[in-house]
């Protein structure tokens, strides 16, 4: 092996391969924005809504509904949550555009994300879901991490007012673990495999969206009714 | 020079393949091509798809280009008689097969998931430390005879 004219073929193997290779992962980034590729494991539509369960914020009788898969450790979760989900809330919830189902999907490496699941399950009893997932959110750094998360959670359930035996039976009793349980095995038959993922109206979201895009979704398929028209979905948002 | 060349050739499908992962993890590409289960999508949004602040393909982009590097370093004229390229490669190699150890044993007994990629990138930096060795090998019994 002497001198590079002998090193030509292989120069053109190992610049074939690097073709080969660039080709294809400039194919897996998909068109423009980030759509998701035809190999999408998600059969379009689902009729995600029957039998459902979750935890619902917003009017029965909005014409959207998204379905949220998520985790509370996932870090892009946590982005979403405080960065999109407070407009969601105040400007598509709460005048009975949109309707959002939480549903609960604990991924099995996150050690700390069933605890966390559990703390927001046991909220819900005392109707404090969405303050505790709030705060499981916001304080995901704390926690995350920490060899006892469970301390974090009783006080936030502190700070949030809840009945503390309540709480505290919830969570080591586990009797709220079934409808986590049911909502990862929900996700688990549509064949969720990563969060967050959503479902607008059955139909698989390909991307984590932000509030303009959620926005833009709900006015294609629910247009705003002229200034002075009746608003029959407007509804207060409920738990 | 011919393990150096099957271990550029190996180095480069590695630096692809992380590539590939990497993209993914900073949400440049689509669902991964990983076939049914998920397993894959599970391994890289688990808290181990971290290691020290960078994300685990980083460290995958990482070594395969500093293995590609060496390879093709040790291609070069003035190289190919020399011993330290090999060498290089074995430990780099080394360093790497440590690493997806470690990681194969988060997959198989932390996460509970096999990420198939994951998989294809422990069988190249297996096989890229065994022609390393095969070479340090040969290149010892070269110099015994000369």
């Amino acid at each position: 092996m002497a001198g590079g004219r002998s090193l030509k073929p292989f120069y053109i193997t190992l610049g074939l391969v690097a073709a080969v290779g660039v080709v294809l992962i400039a194919r897996s980034m998909g068109q423009p924005g980030g759509s998701a590729s035809p190999s999408t494991p998600f059969p379009t539509p689902i009729a995600v809504a029957a039998g459902a369960r979750g935890v619902v914020l917003g009017s029965e009788s909005a014409p959207v509904e998204i379905a949220e898969y998520s985790d509370f450790q996932c870090p892009f979760c946590a982005r979403f949550a405080v960065l999109q989900m407070p407009d969601i809330r105040d400007r598509l919830v709460a005048n009975g555009r949109l309707r959002w189902r939480f549903m609960h999907f604990p991924l099995e490496g996150h050690a700390n994300t069933r605890p966390a699941h559990l703390a927001a399950a046991c909220a819900r009893e005392q109707g404090r879901f969405w303050e505790m997932h709030d705060a499981i959110y916001q304080g995901q750094g704390d926690w995350a991490e920490s060899r006892r998360p469970a301390g974090f959670f009783r006080d936030y359930a502190e700070r949030l007012g809840l009945n503390p035996d309540q709480f505290r039976s919830c969570v080591e009793t586990e009797r709220a673990m079934p409808e986590v349980e049911a909502d990862r095995l929900r996700g688990d038959s549509l064949g969720v495999n990563s969060t967050p993922t959503f479902f607008v109206n059955g139909r698989h979201l390909p991307e984590v969206p932000t509030y303009d895009q959620i926005k833009a979704i709900v006015d294609s398929i629910a247009p705003v009714a002229p200034a002075g028209a009746a608003t029959p979905n407007a509804g207060t948002p409920h738990r | 020079m011919r393990h150096r060349m099957a271990v550029a050739v190996l180095a480069l499908v590695g630096l692809l393949l992380s590539t590939y992962l990497l993209l993914y993890k900073l949400g440049f590409t689509g669902p991964l091509v990983c076939g049914a289960g998920g397993s894959c999508e599970r391994v890289q949004t688990s808290q181990w798809g971290v290691f020290l602040g960078l994300p685990v393909a980083a460290y995958g982009v990482g070594g395969y280009l500093a293995i590609l590097g060496v390879a093709l370093l040790g291609l070069q004229e003035r190289w190919q008689d020399r011993a330290e390229p090999t060498r290089w490669l074995a430990w780099l190699s080394g360093a790497g097969l440590a690493f997806t150890v470690y990681l194969k044993y988060l997959e198989l007994f932390r996460i509970h998931a096999v990420c198939r990629w994951c998989v294809v990138s422990a069988v190249l930096i297996t096989a890229i430390f065994g022609v390393s060795l095969a070479g340090l090998k040969k290149g010892k019994s070269v110099m015994g005879h000369a």
